[in-house]
């Protein structure tokens, strides 16, 4: 299969040509459709069940046209969105004609557009007046789906069987009601299948209100003026793309940066990326990376891609749509069966939330050796999963908590980074510690700024986060993945580095140092606690 | 009774008189003071007195609307305030929800917190989730507290402790030392918003620190200066919450006022159209530089989940939307060629380019004027001579660069501004799931009856109601609102077989303490109105649907689960029939009318004919010439078919194709489409 993204060069330039032929009528129907996209996310949150979903809003939502291109998308979690559209495509050439009306798919297979098994994406076909007219598609991540681990997020997998059930792309709606049959694996497989099934249903809700929306959306304005607008939309984005990328035609650079480990006995695993630009394009090269590994930073190809459009997003995109267009003006090679391209059966539930974060660094690490003032040096660089699981004694039941913890953000030419904020391809929320002291057997014993964890520099990077979490219950299973807990975020131009994360179990007032990637069983008593890293700091201090 | 409302708003404070022997309604406009709105006020109140030969003395009521919360808000201007909480849990209120922004932006942000980290205290104790106390609070920590409060300079403290919505034991304790040993403004969470999410529940705590004492200080010195002016009036203000309160009873709500300017209009159209007879309706107030909506059904809503500048707002507060989008929002280009307006305003200064006072951005104003709407000599009743040609130059250089005629771009910014109105209503609509087609759309405001018709087709709305004085139906809000207190208990439910007896006697608890809050306040008790609300999810959910239930309803909880179900399927397309519900948070609210005010009417039965005839420019890009009628001069009854425009003091009613107006009785006006 190819992922490319659709079209060529000459399309584009071509396109350069194009003007909004109603500028007004553009404005007002693509506001529609972002709207749409943003009251899916509301329904999906509102009527979820697990506190991943419905407290840390770990879900987005987005409308693709008739063959998958991406058309408009919510405000949500970039590593989600970049990758959706792969999920639509892997959708339409699976099961072709199989998706008709009311009929929805259900997928995480990383091989096939996913990015890591607890991520289930949602997709449906949306008709209207008897002709397929675009698809609605949602993710969200789901706190168990089976695997060795409770939470799915195994500290030490090597093999994607061990990371639970692995769903390619099969209807699981029909007429618009779930049919538990088609997700009975998933049921089996889960520690939690009621929340499941409750997820489940806030996914389909989801579409369907998005589905709802655009059927409203074309009544008012005709279903000729939204498909035009679909490719008008594409059409303006990739303009605009291209000009800001032409400012930078003939340029090239490299970087290259590490992961701390794969969990499995590799260290300081290089990741490489080369930046061309041309003609209004930019050719993104991976081809120096290092091949796939066995431990589970492995990162499928739709994650990698997200991570890359993220960081042209961030700096190009101001003000554009974010939409198919966007991506057209940027070719990713990603050799098949390396770090950022793995084949099966790689293990890779730590490579869409920490190697990701990575590839974003290489990306904005190349580009600061063309444009060195305009990029912000490296933020945390991880997302610091944190799950725990074990059976609750008040219930007798299982639970799993999963959560990311924030950190310190890059610094960049005139403004200090933030501190204790989640950077570049998540943006969850947390959960809050009277919703997780409720739901869980857990106590937070501490949430705070780590002062003093930001790179100095002419401008400061951000602090990271202290947290510190007692279990109270026995044998629970802590599964930790998190990165740069050797290396440090680097700053820019002469500013200092972040200070790395640190992983600690306390346990009787002594302390433990657990490797970035680590999976203990722990006694009630025990506290983990978890540093993470500061930001990058940006040119030389005046001290 | 004669009752006296004053809305400030951001150009002018508009003040009405409502007086009933000799019976009379007056208003008047001021220029606003920002600086000390109680100038403003006071000014106002003179000069209508003087205006309508009515003694101060005579006056026994006055309501207000101010913005000196919010502004404080939005500026960050309020008291210095110390955070004292759980220890180890100092930075939750800057880590926030540990969420950025914006996605896509090199530098992620989100707003500063109202606390520097030096004024966070940290309390050695601990509550757990079922109540019990983990860490006892001792006397010694205590002292150790109140010494570390009064070694920092303050006008506020807040207390904010871990699970005190489950028990308060240890913030009553702390709020009593404190309060009486530091002088200061002291608040409890368990007081300002009892419900879970720490973060939410601190930073609303604070936000009450930071706005009690600069709300206490304006109150105070507007109390006193009322009471030279009007010796025996009580004073009260408008809450967020849409009722109003004595202002001698703010003390610990003042972040209750946070959207007290912004109620009036919700409560004004709200009025005028029950009055009408219509109980669906979305209300419109489109001034000079913002556009607030909200849509009411049956009743105002009234939600716990707000934002002010960034700031989260978990206090009752009507479901108001605003927008920067008014009659000043400045149109312009982006680097591809598209159109966009707002959310820059041009304001009052230099104003629209129309106005002649050096604005050189066409506005919405301005492009109203060039297709023929407004009448260069009749705005503000001809107080402000607008210029056409001024206004054309402006909106012909956007023209040129659209590579169009002025008309067109004139028609393209209306057309945008309209949606970006007709955005915020699907907001409070549709994103709540009601079709906005099944409401009445009542525009206000200088500018919102300009273009009530565009927003209504734009949403397939049908029927619109304009108030008899569109300018001052937020002072009229004022007038007409309700003394209110709004009282909530969480109870947590998930059995109908036991749970019934708790939540009555809860209802009739809060029943209680509303009716004593409400007399306490001067409300006669006969006209007190109670009404019952239950936050309801499946068990597992935990964002809750609010349903009514019919006061003293005999099944309550089988009727909030028939509710609700109905509500989740209109909301989210299905329901978990086999799912269990919880009845999470009950809610009662009281109500209590201070005077019946004399209804407007509308007397004239001689019709109105045609003032003169303008040329217009129809959204399709066509001239016609149309009638200009004045609306003091129409009949109750008399019919005004579209294209045709209706002008009055305060506004200018624009009547498009297919659309008809009747004047009524009432004096509101009643617009329609034709073939409806």
């Amino acid at each position: 299969m190819d992922w490319r993204p659709a079209g060529g060069c000459d399309y584009v330039c071509e396109e350069a040509r194009l003007l909004i032929e109603d500028p007004i009528t553009f404005e007002v129907t693509k506001n529609a459709l972002i709207a749409c996209a943003r009251e899916m996310t509301q329904a999906l949150r509102r009527a979820a069940f697990s506190p991943n979903i419905k407290e840390r809003r770990d879900c987005s939502c987005a409308i693709f046209d008739s063959e998958g291109r991406l058309v408009a998308q919510s405000k949500d979690i970039p590593v989600h969105l970049g990758a959706m559209p792969l999920s639509v495509r892997s959708c339409i050439d699976e099961l072709g004609d199989q998706l008709v009306d009311g009929t929805m798919a259900l997928l995480n297979d990383p091989f096939r557009g996913g990015s890591h098994l607890p991520d289930l994406t949602l997709v449906a076909p949306v008709y209207f007046e008897g002709q397929l007219v675009a698809f609605v598609a949602n993710r969200a991540h789901h706190a168990d789906v089976g695997g060795v681990s409770p939470g799915s997020m195994p500290g030490l997998s090597t093999d994607i069987s061990e990371e639970g059930v692995l769903i390619s792309p099969r209807i699981v709606v029909r007429k618009r009601r779930l049919e538990r049959a088609a997700v009975a694996d998933l049921l089996e497989s889960t520690r939690t299948p009621d929340e499941r099934l409750g997820d489940l249903s806030a996914q389909i809700a989801a579409n369907v209100v998005g589905m709802k929306r655009l059927h409203g959306t074309m009544k008012s304005h005709g279903t000729i003026t939204i498909l035009d607008t679909f490719s008008d939309l594409r059409d303006y984005s990739a303009k605009q793309m291209q000009e800001r990328l032409s400012r930078l035609d003939g340029e090239e650079a490299e970087f290259t940066d590490f992961m701390d480990s794969d969990g499995a006995g590799n260290w300081t695993i290089p990741i490489t990326a080369r930046l061309h630009f041309d003609r209004g394009r930019v050719r993104v090269d991976f081809s120096k990376t290092a091949r796939q590994v066995t431990g589970n930073i492995n990162c499928p190809y739709a994650s990698t891609l997200s991570a890359v459009y993220y960081v042209f997003a961030t700096m190009f995109g101001e003000g554009i749509p974010i939409n198919e267009g966007c991506w057209r003006t940027i070719d990713v090679h990603a050799p098949i069966g390396s770090l950022v391209n793995p084949e099966y059966p790689a293990a890779v539930s730590a490579g869409n939330v920490e190697t990701t974060q990575r590839i974003v660094d290489v990306v904005f690490g190349a580009l600061a050796r063309i444009i060195p003032d305009e990029v912000p040096a490296a933020s945390q660089g991880t997302m610091n999963n944190l799950t725990i699981g074990g059976i609750d004694p008040r219930t007798g039941r299982a639970f799993t908590f999963y959560e990311t913890i924030g950190g310190g953000a890059g610094a960049m030419r005139g403004s200090d980074g933030a501190s204790g904020i989640h950077t570049h391809m998540t943006n969850t929320l947390n959960t809050p510690i009277e919703a997780l002291e409720t739901s869980y057997p857990l106590r937070v014993h501490r949430y705070s700024i780590r002062r003093g964890s930001g790179g100095v520099g002419k401008w400061n990077g951000g602090d990271g986060i202290v947290r510190e979490i007692e279990v109270l219950v026995d044998d629970a299973t802590i599964s930790i993945q998190s990165e740069r807990r050797h290396s440090s975020p680097w700053g820019l131009n002469g500013g200092a580095p972040g200070a790395p994360g640190d992983n600690t179990l306390i346990y009787h007032g002594r302390q433990y140092r657990l490797q970035s990637k680590s999976s203990v069983t722990a006694p009630a008593g025990t506290i983990i606690r978890i540093e993470t890293p500061g930001g990058g700091g940006w040119g030389a201090s005046d001290h | 009774m004669n009752v006296i409302g004053v809305d400030v708003g951001g150009t002018f404070t508009d003040i009405i008189l409502v007086r009933e022997n000799p019976q009379g309604h007056f208003s008047h406009k001021v220029p606003s003071t920002p600086e000390a709105q109680e100038t403003a006020v006071i000014k106002g109140i003179r000069e209508i007195l003087e205006m309508s030969g009515t003694e101060g003395d005579r006056v026994d009521l006055v309501v207000h609307g101010t913005t000196v919360a919010t502004n404080a808000m939005l500026q960050r201007s309020g008291a210095t305030v110390v955070l004292v909480t759980t220890e180890g849990l100092e930075d939750v209120i800057e880590i926030g929800r540990q969420n950025r922004d914006e996605i896509y932006a090199r530098m992620a942000s989100r707003p500063e917190p109202l606390v520097r980290r030096e004024m966070r205290i940290g309390v050695h104790e601990r509550t757990g989730p079922d109540g019990e106390a983990i860490i006892p609070l001792t006397p010694d920590e205590i002292e150790r507290v109140r010494t570390a409060v009064d070694e920092r300079e303050s006008d506020a403290v807040a207390v904010a402790l871990l699970f005190s919505y489950v028990n308060p034991a240890h913030e009553m304790t702390l709020l009593r030392e404190l309060g009486e040993s530091t002088g200061r403004y002291v608040v409890a969470s368990s007081e300002v918003l009892p419900e879970f999410r720490e973060f939410e529940r601190i930073s609303t705590t604070v936000l009450e620190a930071y706005l009690g004492p600069v709300v206490l200080g304006y109150l105070e010195r507007l109390g006193r200066a009322i009471r030279e002016v009007c010796p025996n009036a009580t004073v009260t203000i408008m809450q967020s919450n849409g009722g109003t309160r004595l202002v001698t009873r703010t003390r610990g709500r003042a972040i209750g006022l946070a959207l007290s300017g912004l109620a009036g209009g919700v409560m004004g159209a709200w009025e005028v159209a029950r009055n009408a007879g219509i109980t669906r309706l979305i209300s419109l107030d489109m001034g000079g530089t913002s556009c607030d909506v909200s849509a009411i059904d049956g009743g105002v809503v009234v939600r716990a989940d707000n934002e002010v500048a960034g700031l989260p707002l978990r206090t009752p507060s009507v479901d108001v939307k605003t927008i920067g989008a008014g009659g000043g929002s400045i149109a312009w280009i982006d680097a591809a060629g598209v159109l966009h307006v707002g959310p820059q305003s041009a304001g009052a200064d230099p104003g629209p380019a129309a106005y002649n006072l050096g604005g050189q951005d066409a506005t919405v104003t301005d492009a109203n004027l060039v297709i023929g709407r407004l009448n260069p000599y009749y705005f503000l009743g001809g107080r402000l001579e607008l210029s056409p040609r001024m206004a054309k130059r402006a909106v012909s250089r956007l023209a040129k660069e659209l590579g169009m005629s002025a008309e067109d771009a004139a028609l393209g910014i209306i057309r945008i501004s309209s949606h970006n109105m007709m955005q915020a209503i699907r907001e409070v609509t549709v994103e709540r799931g009601q079709d906005p087609r099944d409401y009445v759309l009542v525009p206000f405001g200088g500018a919102g009856p300009t273009q009530a018709v565009d927003i209504a087709e734009a949403l397939g709305i049908r029927a619109i109601l304009v108030p008899p004085s569109p300018g001052i139906t937020s002072a009229l809000g004022l007038v007409c609102s309700d003394l209110r207190v709004d009282l909530m208990q969480t109870v947590l439910i998930d059995d109908a077989t036991t749970g019934g007896d708790t939540v009555r006697m809860t209802f009739e608890r809060l029943d209680d303490q509303a009716i004593e809050s409400l007399t306490a306040q001067g409300a006669d008790p006969d006209r007190i109105v109670l009404e019952w609300r239950i936050d309801m999810r499946y068990k597992g959910q935990s964002h809750e649907i609010t349903v009514y239930v019919p006061y003293e309803s005999r099944e309550v909880l089988e009727e909030a689960r028939r509710r609700f179900e109905e509500r989740h399927e209109a909301m989210y397309g299905y329901t978990l029939g086999d799912r269990p519900v919880e009845w999470v948070t009950l809610r009662v609210t009281g109500t209590a009318r201070w005077s019946s005010l004399p209804a407007h009417t509308h007397t004239v039965t001689e019709p109105g004919e045609p003032i003169s005839v303008r040329e217009l420019v129809l959204p399709d890009g066509s001239d016609v010439d149309a009638d200009v009628y004045r609306r003091e001069q129409l009949a109750v009854g008399q019919e005004i078919a579209g294209p045709a425009l209706v002008e009055q003091v305060d506004t200018t009613i624009y009547l498009g194709q297919g659309w008809t107006g009747v004047q009524q009785a009432d004096a509101t006006m009643f617009v329609r489409r034709r073939d409806s």
